[in-house]
This record gives C-alpha cells, sequence and structure tokens, in this order.
C-alpha cells in the first residue's frame, strides 16, 4: 500500500476582468444594451501537479486557490496565488498552472483575456500496491477480561520489534516473508513464543488472548508449576491456521503433546514399559491427572508410548509436583492438569496420522452459529505390525500393550464469554503375554486390562470484571483387570468402578490489589473388587522380591465393595502488594472424606457379613508467596497439606484392611526464578515431602485378622530441581532440567529406612528443537537418570518341596540398577498444501547410539550369576501426520 | 494398592523388524552334578495330622547326591522351624528359618535319613494352619495362615547339609492336614470325609523313546546294581512313567478317592455337604475295600478334595506332577518337565546329550506332586 497524491483542480469563481470592460463600467449609465453571449475559458490541458514529498508524509491533503490570467490565445500568462496552503502546495499548485492550456474566452464569439480563480486541492488516496513484503499487525488482550495489554513487546525473529499502545495495538511493516518466530514478553504477560506465517504483499493481523500474570488464581505460577507451551497463549489469526505446538516437537515423544512431562524436572524416568508417572519421589497412584477438571486414572497408555489424548485436542499440559493450591486435593503427590484446547475454529479441520504404533484421526467443525464439535479416535496395531515381520508370536512372549482411545465434545456458545461443552472420552488398555516352559510349575501368563470412561459437562463464563466461573458435573467408569497365573499359582483382581465428581470454582478480583477463588470440589468412587490368588501378588511398593520370581503360594479370595467419597470446600485468595511484586497467597480446603467397606472381617461360611463406614474430616492449609525484587528476579515458598484415602484394593477383609484412614503429607517448597532475557529463564526449587500413615504389609508374626496391611509407615522426599529455559526465539527452543533428590520409606517404627522403590537420585533432561526452514526441523534430547533402587541377592536356599531355589536378600533398596543415558533425535519435514492444508512426516529415534540401558536385575536359576535385562535398542519411528 | 512395574517390555526394533533380546544369557540349569547336593527329600508319609494321638512318625528320606553318585552318609541337621512367616516377606518360609540356629528350631536328627517319631509339632496349625489362637478379651482375632492352591498348609523343616566347601541350607515342608479356614459345617463333615491324604509319587518306569516315539524297555535302576549302555554323544530322549490313577472312584481299583469314604457314616456325613449353597451336589459312596482302615493312595497325580476359594465349594481337583531330571554328564534340553493338573498323561519326555567321553553317568529323575510328595529314581548309563 503506498499514498499517492491526487489533485483535483476545481475552478472557482470566474472572474472576468478586462480593460476594456473596466472603462466601459465607469461611464455615466449607458442606455440599455442588447444581450451579449459570453463564454467562459475552458480547461483543455490540465497538468498533474506533483503532491509535495515533504507533505506526503502528514498524510493531509490541502487546497490553494489561485488566480490565473488567460490571454486571447487561450494561454496561461500569470498566476498568483489568493489563498494560500503553505510554501509547498502553492510552489506546486502554481508550477501546474502555469502549463495549463485553455480554450480562450469570448463575447459574442470573439476571444477576450480573462482573469479566473482557480482552487487547486491536493488529496491522499490509498492504492494496494504489490509488495516483495508482509505487514504484521494487531492486538494483544487478556484472554479473561478481552482487555488490551499495553506495552507488550512483541518481537520477530527478523529483528523487528515493537511495543503495544494503550489500546493494545501494535504494527510491524516490511516484514520478509516465510514462517517468523514471535515472542510475546512483557511485565505483567508470561513469555510466550509462536510461529506465523508471513505472505508477502499481505498483511497478518493477529489478535493474542494471553493470561496476564496476575490474573492466575488457585496455583501460582511459581517454581512448583512447570507450564508447557503452548501455555495460556490463545489467539485468533485471519489468515493463518492452527499452529503446533512446542511439545509436539520434543524428540521421543513421536508429536504426542502429554508425553512432554516426561522430560520436566522432577519427574522420574518411568522404566522402559512402564506408564506410571513418578513426581518428587511419590507413588504413581500419588499423582493425580485431571482432564478440564474431569479426575482420569492414567496419563499414559500401558507401555508408555501413548497418552490418553491425542495433541491435536491438547491446548496445554500443566505439571504441578507438589503445593498446589486448596482447588485440588486427595493426593500426597504432584497433580497433572491437562487443558483442552477451546473448540472456536471457523470451518471444517482435522488431523490424519500414522506411525508404526498407531493411527489417529480427529475432525473438528463448526456446524452452527456458536456450536462446534470435535471427535477423535486412535488406536494401536503394534502387535499386528510386529506379527508380519517376526515369525514368532510375538505378542504372546513380549507384552506389547493393545490400546486405543476416543473423544467427543460438542460446545455451544451462550453468549460471546460464557459457554458450555458436553463430551466424553474413552480410553482401553491390554497386555497380555505368556512365557511356556516344558515344566508347566514355571510357565508364566500375564493379562493386564485398564479401561475407562468419562462424560462431563463444562460450563465456562468470563464476567466483565474478570470473573471467570467454571461448572464441571462429571461421571464415569473404571475397570481394571489383572490375572497372573506362575505354575499353578494363580491371581485374579478385578476393580469396577464408578465414579463421579463435582467442581465449581469462581475466581475473580475481590477488591484492589486482591484477587479471590471459591469453590467445591466432590468426588465419589463406589467400587466392586473380586481378587483371588496369591497373597503377595502383584507385588507391592517396597515388597523385597526378585523380577520373574514366583509369587507366595499362599492364596485366599475375597470379594468386597468400597464407597470413597469427599466433599470439599475450598477458599482462596491473591494480595498483592507493593505495585504487584509480593503476592500472598493463602488457601484453605476441608475435606470430609467418607470411607465404607463391605466387609469388616472375612467372610466365614454362610454367616452374613458385617461392613465398616468411617468418616474423618480434614482441614488442609495451602500457602504460597512470592515476591519479585525486579520484574527478572523473583522468589517464591509454598506450603500444604494433602491427604489422600486408600485404594479399594487396600481395603479387602481378606488382602488388606477395611479399616484403614487418610494418609498424609505436608508439602514445603522454596525455589527462586530469574528472567536472564525476555526469553531465557531459569528456575531453582528446592523441595521437602513428609508423608505419615503410609500402607505397607504388616510385618507382624502374628497379624491380626483383616490386617494384613498397617497404617504406620512414613516417607520423605526432599530434592532440588532447575529448569533453564529457552523460549521461542528465532527458530530455536529448549530446555535443560534437572532433579536431585532422594526419596525414602519406613514402612513401619521397628525397621530401618529404605530408599523409595521410585527412587531416583539425578534425573538430567536436555532437549532442543530447531527450526531449519523450508518446512524443516530438527531436535535432539538427551536423558541421564539413576536406576532404581533394588535389593541385592547374597545367596539363596533350596526349598526341596518345589524344586526351587529361594533368594537370600540383603540390606532393602541398597543397590542400584546401573544408570540411564539415551540420546533421542527427531527430524521432520512439513509440506503445506494452501493456507490450512499440511502434511507432515517425521522420523523420530529414540536411543539413537544404541546405548544398552539395563532395566531390571535378573538371575539365574540358583543365584549364582546376575545380569541385566536391557531396555530398548535404537527404535526409530517413522509416522506422518495430514492436517487440514 | 501400590504396585511396582510387574513388566518390562523387551526390545523391539520395529522398523528393522527384528526382535532384539533383552534377556542376559545366563547359565540357567541345575541338572548337572557337580558337587554335594540335595536333590529332593521324601517325607514319609507325606501328609500327617499334628493332632494325631500318638503322634505320626514321619521318616525323612533325602537324596543326597555327588559327581560319583548318593551318598549314603552325611551329617545333615534336620530341625523343624516354628516361626510363622510375616506377611511382608514373600518367600516360602520365615527368613528366621534359615538361621543354624535358634529358639524357633525343633531339632529332629542327622543323617540322610532321620525319623522322627515325636511328629510334628502339636501347634503346627496354629502357626501353619487356619486355626489360630482364641482372642484375648477384647482384642480381635488373628488371622489365620492362607492355604496354598491345593488347599494345603506345610510345616517347614530346615536342613543344613555339607556343600562345596560350605554348607548349603535348604527347607522341606511337611503337608500338614488341618482342616478348612472358612466352610461351613456341612463342608467341614464333607471334607472329613472324603480328603485323603497325600501319597507320594512314584517313578513306575524310566524309558528311552526310539525315533518311531514308542517308549522301550524300562531302564534298569541303580538298585539293581546294573548299567544301561549308552552310545557317546547320542542325543536320546527318556520318558519317565508314573502310575495312572482312577479318573472316576469305582471301588475296589485300590485307591480312595475323593468321592468314596471309608464307613457308611462318613458317607451320610459327605453327602451333606456343600448343602443348601450354589455348590455342586457331593458325591459318596461307601467303599472299605479301598478306604479302610487307610485310604489307599496312587502313586501318580491323585485326584482329592478341594475348598475352591472363590466359589467356596468343594470341588474334585486333580495333582499335576512336576519331574525334574539330573546327571553327572551329559546335558539335558530341559531341567524341568511336567505335566499339569488338566493333563491325564502319566509321561513325561526329556533329551539328554551323553558326554562325547566313555563312562559311567549317574542319572536321577525326581517326581513331585502338587501337595508335596516325592519319590525319584536312580539310574546308571554307561556310555561307550
Amino acid at each position: 500500500m503506498s499514498l499517492r497524491a491526487r489533485c483535483l483542480g476545481a475552478l472557482g469563481a470566474l472572474g472576468v476582468l478586462s480593460t476594456a470592460w473596466t472603462a466601459a463600467a465607469q461611464d455615466s449609465p449607458a442606455p440599455a444594451a442588447p444581450a451579449h453571449v459570453i463564454v467562459p475559458p475552458k480547461l483543455t490541458t490540465f497538468v498533474q501537479a506533483e503532491f509535495p514529498p515533504s507533505e506526503i508524509a502528514a498524510g493531509k491533503g490541502a487546497t490553494v486557490v489561485l488566480s490565473i490570467a488567460i490571454d486571447v490565445t487561450g494561454k496561461v500568462v500569470g498566476v498568483t496565488v489568493v489563498e494560500s496552503a503553505g510554501p509547498a502546495f502553492d510552489t506546486a499548485a502554481v508550477d501546474a498552472a502555469r502549463q495549463f492550456v485553455f480554450e480562450p474566452a469570448s463575447v459574442d464569439g470573439k476571444p477576450i483575456p480573462v482573469k479566473i480563480t482557480y482552487r487547486y486541492a491536493f488529496t491522499i488516496t490509498e492504492t494496494l500496491i504489490k509488495k516483495s513484503t508482509a505487514d504484521f499487525a494487531g492486538l494483544v488482550r487478556d484472554h479473561a477480561t478481552k482487555e488490551p495489554i499495553a506495552n507488550v513487546r512483541v518481537a520477530v525473529d527478523t529483528g523487528q520489534e515493537t511495543l503495544t499502545d494503550e489500546q493494545g495495538k501494535f504494527s510491524i511493516p516490511d516484514i520478509s516473508p516465510g514462517e517468523h518466530g514471535v515472542t510475546l514478553s512483557g511485565e505483567t504477560v508470561s513469555t510466550i513464543g509462536t510461529t506465523e506465517t508471513f505472505e508477502p504483499s499481505k498483511k497478518l493481523d493477529a489478535t493474542y488472548e494471553v493470561d496476564k500474570k496476575h490474573v492466575k488464581s488457585g496455583s501460582d505460577e511459581e517454581e512448583e508449576e512447570i507450564v508447557v507451551t503452548a501455555p495460556r497463549l490463545k489467539k485468533q489469526v485471519v489468515s493463518t491456521e492452527v499452529q503446533a505446538t512446542q511439545a509436539a516437537k520434543v524428540p521421543g515423544t513421536q508429536g504426542d503433546v502429554l508425553k512432554v512431562v516426561e522430560n520436566l524436572p522432577g519427574v522420574a524416568r518411568a522404566a522402559a514399559g512402564s506408564s506410571a508417572l513418578v513426581v518428587w519421589g511419590a507413588a504413581p497412584n500419588d499423582t493425580r491427572v485431571y482432564v478440564d477438571g474431569v479426575h482420569v486414572p492414567l496419563l499414559y497408555h500401558g507401555g508408555g508410548f501413548r497418552s490418553i489424548l491425542p495433541s491435536a485436542f491438547v491446548r496445554s499440559v500443566e505439571l504441578v509436583p507438589g503445593g498446589y493450591g486448596p482447588g485440588f486435593g486427595r493426593g500426597l503427590g504432584g497433580l497433572v492438569s491437562v487443558a483442552m484446547k477451546p473448540l472456536d475454529e471457523e470451518g471444517f479441520h482435522g488431523s490424519l496420522g500414522a506411525d508404526v504404533i498407531d493411527a489417529s484421526t480427529d475432525v473438528r467443525d463448526k456446524v452452527a452459529d456458536n456450536l462446534h464439535v470435535a471427535l477423535g479416535v486412535r488406536k494401536s496395531y503394534l502387535d499386528v505390525s510386529l506379527q508380519s515381520v517376526t515369525t514368532e508370536n510375538v505378542g504372546s512372549i513380549i507384552p506389547i500393550p493393545r490400546y486405543y482411545d476416543g473423544q467427543a465434545r460438542i460446545q455451544y456458545d451462550l453468549a460471546p464469554h460464557e459457554s458450555i461443552e458436553v463430551g466424553g472420552l474413552v480410553s482401553s488398555d491390554r497386555i497380555a503375554n505368556t512365557l511356556t516352559n516344558p515344566d508347566p510349575a514355571l510357565t508364566e501368563q500375564q493379562t493386564t486390562g485398564t479401561d475407562f470412561q468419562r462424560i462431563w459437562a463444562h460450563y465456562d463464563r468470563h464476567m466483565p470484571d474478570g470473573a471467570v466461573v467454571t461448572v464441571v458435573p462429571w461421571f464415569g467408569f473404571n475397570y481394571t483387570t489383572l490375572a497372573n497365573a506362575y505354575g499353578p499359582t494363580v491371581t485374579d483382581v478385578n476393580n469396577h468402578s464408578t465414579i463421579m465428581g463435582l467442581r465449581a470454582d469462581w475466581h475473580g478480583p475481590l477488591m484492589e490489589h486482591v484477587r479471590g477463588a471459591v469453590g467445591l470440589d466432590a468426588e465419589l468412587l463406589s467400587s466392586s473388587l473380586h481378587r483371588d490368588g496369591s497373597i503377595g501378588a502383584p507385588p507391592r511398593e517396597g515388597d523385597i522380591y526378585v523380577f520373574g520370581e514366583a509369587p507366595p503360594p499362599q492364596v485366599n479370595a475375597d470379594d468386597w465393595k468400597t464407597v470413597i467419597g469427599s466433599l470439599a470446600p475450598y477458599v482462596e485468595g491473591d494480595a498483592a502488594f507493593f505495585d504487584d511484586a509480593l503476592h500472598i497467597v493463602p488457601g484453605l480446603r476441608l475435606d470430609p472424606y467418607i470411607i465404607s467397606a463391605s466387609k469388616v472381617v472375612p467372610a466365614e461360611g454362610e454367616t452374613p457379613h458385617v461392613g465398616t463406614t468411617h468418616s474423618v474430616a480434614e482441614v488442609e492449609p495451602r500457602l504460597s508467596v512470592r515476591y519479585a525484587f525486579t520484574p527478572e528476579i523473583s522468589v517464591k515458598a509454598a506450603f500444604g497439606i494433602y491427604h489422600q484415602a486408600p485404594q479399594p484394593e487396600d481395603l479387602s477383609a481378606v488382602f488388606g484392611t477395611p479399616t484403614l484412614g487418610l494418609s498424609q503429607a505436608q508439602h514445603y517448597l522454596v525455589g527462586s526464578g530469574f528472567q536472564l532475557t525476555p526469553s531465557l529463564s531459569i528456575e531453582t526449587t528446592a523441595f521437602l515431602a513428609e508423608q505419615q500413615e503410609l500402607v505397607a504389609r504388616s510385618q507382624d508374626q502374628n497379624p491380626l485378622l483383616a490386617h494384613a496391611l498397617d497404617q504406620i509407615g512414613i516417607g520423605r522426599a526432599y530434592g532440588t530441581q532447575f529448569l533453564l529455559r529457552q523460549q521461542q526465539i528465532g527458530r530455536f527452543f529448549g530446555w535443560v532440567s534437572y532433579t536431585i533428590s532422594r526419596s525414602q520409606r519406613r514402612d513401619a517404627p521397628t525397621i530401618d529406612w529404605r530408599l523409595f522403590d521410585y527412587d531416583q537420585t539425578h534425573v538430567f533432561t536436555a532437549l532442543g528443537s530447531y527450526d531449519l526452514g523450508n518446512g524443516f526441523e530438527a531436535g535432539l534430547r538427551f536423558r541421564f537418570s539413576s536406576g532404581y533402587p533394588r535389593t541385592p541377592v547374597t545367596g539363596a536356599y533350596y526349598d526341596t518341596s518345589t524344586n526351587t531355589w529361594e533368594p537370600l536378600f540383603g540390606a532393602h533398596n541398597s543397590i542400584r540398577i546401573p544408570p540411564f543415558a539415551s540420546l533421542d533425535a527427531r527430524i521432520s519435514k512439513k509440506f503445506k498444501f494452501g493456507r490450512v492444508t499440511s502434511l507432515e512426516v517425521y522420523l523420530d529415534v529414540q536411543n539413537v547410539t544404541n546405548h544398552s540401558n539395563p532395566e531390571e536385575i535378573v538371575y539365574n536359576t540358583n543365584y549364582t550369576q546376575r545380569g541385566y535385562i536391557t531396555g530398548l535398542p535404537i527404535l526409530p519411528v517413522a509416522g506422518a501426520r495430514l492436517t487440514w | 494398592m501400590v504396585t511396582r512395574p510387574a513388566a518390562v517390555a523387551c526390545a523391539v526394533v520395529a522398523a528393522a523388524g527384528a526382535l532384539g533380546a533383552c534377556r542376559p544369557n545366563l547359565d540357567e540349569t541345575v541338572a548337572l552334578i557337580t558337587g554335594p547336593t540335595v536333590l529332593a527329600v521324601q517325607l514319609d508319609p507325606p501328609e500327617v495330622d499334628p493332632s494325631a494321638s500318638p503322634p505320626t512318625t514321619v521318616t525323612l528320606k533325602t537324596l543326597f547326591v555327588g559327581p560319583a553318585g548318593d551318598i549314603d552318609n552325611a551329617p545333615i541337621e534336620w530341625a523343624f522351624c516354628n516361626a510363622r512367616e510375616p506377611l511382608a516377606e514373600l518367600g516360602p518360609v520365615n527368613n528366621a528359618c534359615l538361621q543354624a540356629s535358634g529358639s524357633q528350631f525343633v531339632p529332629i536328627g542327622t543323617g540322610i535319613d532321620v525319623t522322627d517319631d515325636a511328629g510334628v509339632p502339636v501347634i503346627a496349625c496354629n502357626q501353619f494352619g487356619p486355626d489360630v489362637p482364641m482372642p484375648m478379651m477384647g482384642q480381635p482375632p488373628g488371622r489365620p495362615v492362607d492355604p496354598d492352591s491345593t488347599g494345603g498348609y506345610y510345616q517347614p523343616e530346615r536342613f543344613i547339609a555339607p556343600g562345596n566347601g560350605a554348607d548349603s541350607i535348604g527347607i522341606a515342608e511337611e503337608r500338614i492336614a488341618c482342616g478348612l479356614s472358612t466352610a461351613t459345617p456341612d463342608q467341614v463333615i464333607q471334607f472329613g470325609a472324603e480328603y485323603h491324604f497325600n501319597a507320594n509319587p512314584v517313578v513306575q518306569s524310566l524309558s528311552v523313546v526310539s525315533s518311531t516315539g514308542s517308549a522301550g524297555p524300562a531302564l534298569v535302576t541303580d538298585a539293581m546294581g546294573q548299567t544301561n549302555p549308552v552310545s557317546a554323544g547320542q542325543h536320546i530322549t527318556f520318558e519317565v512313567a508314573w502310575p495312572t490313577c482312577p479318573l472316576v472312584d469305582t471301588c475296589g481299583d485300590g485307591v480312595c478317592g475323593p468321592d468314596e469314604t471309608p464307613s457308611a457314616n462318613q458317607t451320610a456325613g459327605a453327602l451333606m455337604g456343600n448343602s443348601g449353597s450354589n455348590c455342586p451336589t457331593p458325591l459318596a459312596t461307601t467303599c472299605a475295600a479301598d478306604c479302610a482302615p487307610t485310604a489307599k493312595g496312587c502313586g501318580g497325580a491323585e485326584r482329592y478334595l478341594n475348598l475352591d476359594l472363590t466359589s467356596q465349594c468343594l470341588v474334585d481337583a486333580r495333582e499335576s506332577i512336576g519331574v525334574a531330571w539330573y546327571a553327572t554328564g551329559g546335558a539335558f534340553d530341559d531341567d524341568r518337565t511336567g505335566r499339569t493338573d488338566t493333563d491325564t498323561t502319566t509321561t513325561s519326555d526329556n533329551g539328554w546329550l551323553a558326554p562325547s567321553q566313555a563312562g559311567v553317568v549317574e542319572l536321577w529323575v525326581v517326581l513331585r506332586d502338587a501337595r508335596g510328595g516325592a519319590g525319584w529314581a536312580e539310574y546308571k548309563l554307561d556310555v561307550q
């Protein structure tokens, strides 16, 4: 677009001046003369005046009034300025008028010299012209309140940058075409990066909705929160398509956003083939997972290959290793909160992807005004693909996971800032394998299954004052099955549960500098369980045994029902002081529980069984404090008390203890944050988690009836974690995380402290992704972690009755599996077809160096030799995803 | 319930299509006898009632062998261990039973074969069975010991045997008849009438399987003082056979089965079992010929009465048979073979590669049934 000056001439009043006429006009009144035919001069040649260059920048036109003398030939013989518009406009107008050519004026056909008044107008008009660069403009506003945010730095990786004005607007002209990283940063917003595509001769108009730092309520953005991109960045861009997140580009994730959680500080590396999530030394069951406020039993499918949600549905995943606010509870460990993308796209979109492990597809459409739908489905076929390339029945020998999941969502916008969504998801996992032996007593079989379904309604309303109301009722089922057989000793555990919950939350401003939150978090779990078989299988955390060892031959059976419910109101405040530098966030959660089991003692003959119910109300204070010395340097601290109900499996009168109560933990955190550059930051956090009333097997030689488990264990986890994070800058993003920690348990006062089974002293991850241009992206990830603790075998004895050698153990968990190290790489190429359609092909290679990583210790038959089961060798996974 | 990851995924190279090995190659065989070794212990009888009066004499016979064959004399120390195992320990016995001495032990004797006239300790069913002490006033009752899948309870016996350079500790377990822990009174009566003590399995024969798959004549046992010729370096398939036990009880077949009782009174009581429940109707016939004065057992896979803990019904069960193979030379294809409880075959095969050098090889075959019984046979192979 450029400005051109257009000059419009307009003949003004025609003033005829003639000496001949003048004299005649001064005499005495003449007698009435006959009428004369007067023809004014006619402009036959117009000359365009040059718009004064000095006046173009002002963007304003002007009008110059001239007096033009025209002789009998029509030639301009004199030009004078009657009304000036400034020297530049005057000169341009005079120069042009001198070149005018007229048909001369005439009286009765006879040419006469005249003078005329001429108005020469200079006007600015916009003309689109094709240019080779693009222009970038837009608006940055608060996601919650929709209010514009001033002084946000908008920077393009070309080096061009600007600040938003008071209206939140920005403009950056002449950006070279192609994909560029855009970074938004500022004192009141989190630094966020994204990628935009600029096309020549086009203007990219973007609106970015970001969360202001002080808007967050509940869990604070402190060291205990690690937010993965795309965190809280929501934008609507007129001419661009939906963007992929940084998380999907991390090597080793195969584009699965939620798998990035494994690379965050505070998260232990899961053993190969395990989907366990171990955060700050807490047991996997102690960390709760939520999807848009709905509790789900697991984050990853069996084997840990995939998460339960497709990346296309995920907006952000947030890991809070501990110290979270009162809005959540019922867990001694951390919190994983997945936020799904709001359905707000125009048009029909979707994706179709496949690799050697599974295939998935999703579609999203705006079916009517204010009504959006989204569907997704994924299914694995690794067992089938392996069968096609091996001659053995691999799936029956090696535990290959078989899974599928599906999602459906319908969102209706009740008002511009009010919506309701009804949705559901299903997930299913199966793993089965058999190890045959010529002696049936050594044949092993294992089958596990985990299924869950959820439906929910999610109501959101953003108030004009910035408050947000959220109400999420939900309902679902959990099914878990475990069937093991080790020779004649079988184990069969089934849990069919119905679960429902309600989360209602209001958070918003209370007064100047004070925000608050109040809500209700309710959950009810009703379970029907069956278990029969070995009393020692499946093994519990803390059991001393060797991988592959036969379970105890003692067996029993039980059927029981449990009900565990809690209704927790909570309140939280966020008071800001000293110009938002200091935030004090106190919170309180009151969590009354009811725990019921159908049998207080084992069934005996036909005697009717008697159940047990007990209730307890716990008060859980939470507090976090953050102080920013400068916008770049901040310190944080947090404290919280947490409780967790017993697992339904532990409330059996035969295999557990029906009268188990709540376990308890206290979290203590201190940390600091340094914003080294607008996009580079380092955060450190020191943590201590203490636990009491943990459940473990009874140590008594003569346990009481219905007391197979005791609740007298204690635990502690402490350490420090570091995160050095480079947000998107230019073509690169990445982070380095390191956690050094120790997690211990003491199952009874009479025994010593021991390392927790999931303790990992060192966990180090360094990863980065670089945009190579032309649609190519490459990434590397290096991981190092300590091995899990194990109990050494110091000898063996022979059981003549079963013809087996049994291990003699040393100190509990006193040795470790050797450390793990792996370098993973990823390269992808994106082909674009039009503005919204693209095909991405990728190659994700885990363990590029084919490093042999021990995963488990094994022994020979009589425990005279020891070796290691090694994990995955180099594992290339190629895949493709079509997005429209 | 917090569990450890129970499965570790082995290496899979999907793109390359090759199945990567993930387990290390460890020397798994224990079939080659290289030093003094206790291979098996046979308890006679293999099942006793600790409350019997007078106490049942128990004889412990040890198969103690070395590279030269049977070791007939050795100072093997035997003792009952009365330490109950805590639930937190997952092995077969309390770790205290693996000590050399302590108050938890009741000495039995020393030697390859020992006899205990005092029988198993009378508290066996309290320590290792379903009987728990009466609770004190105001105190909850104790937890009974859980049975194994055959409904059995066991009194552990610890032995200390000389080994290569150092003594070796091991355990044997005497099956103790303690009744049922959770059953209706009618089921208790039925069980008392129709459950018959275990009998040790017997090696009926060991043969060489010909190339056509048929078993040849039985090898001569070592007790007969003769050897069995085999060719050096030859791969031989051995077939061990044990007696066939009836699958259906017939009075006079020489075996007292789970549907037979020794007297009419007991038959009447057994027929009342499982009554008023969803359990199968009991079967019971009086057969004094097979069941009186003591129940006649079978040296093979016996049928027996068992309480199914899931259905809480008394049902007929059948033993599995495990076979352990040992030799002083050569190499077996498998250290252990066997038959499940549902497999009615009364033989089990195993391959053996004879040494390449001539000499005499001692060979032992040990049978174990699911209820703790054991029996064996020994052979001399003359490798030529």
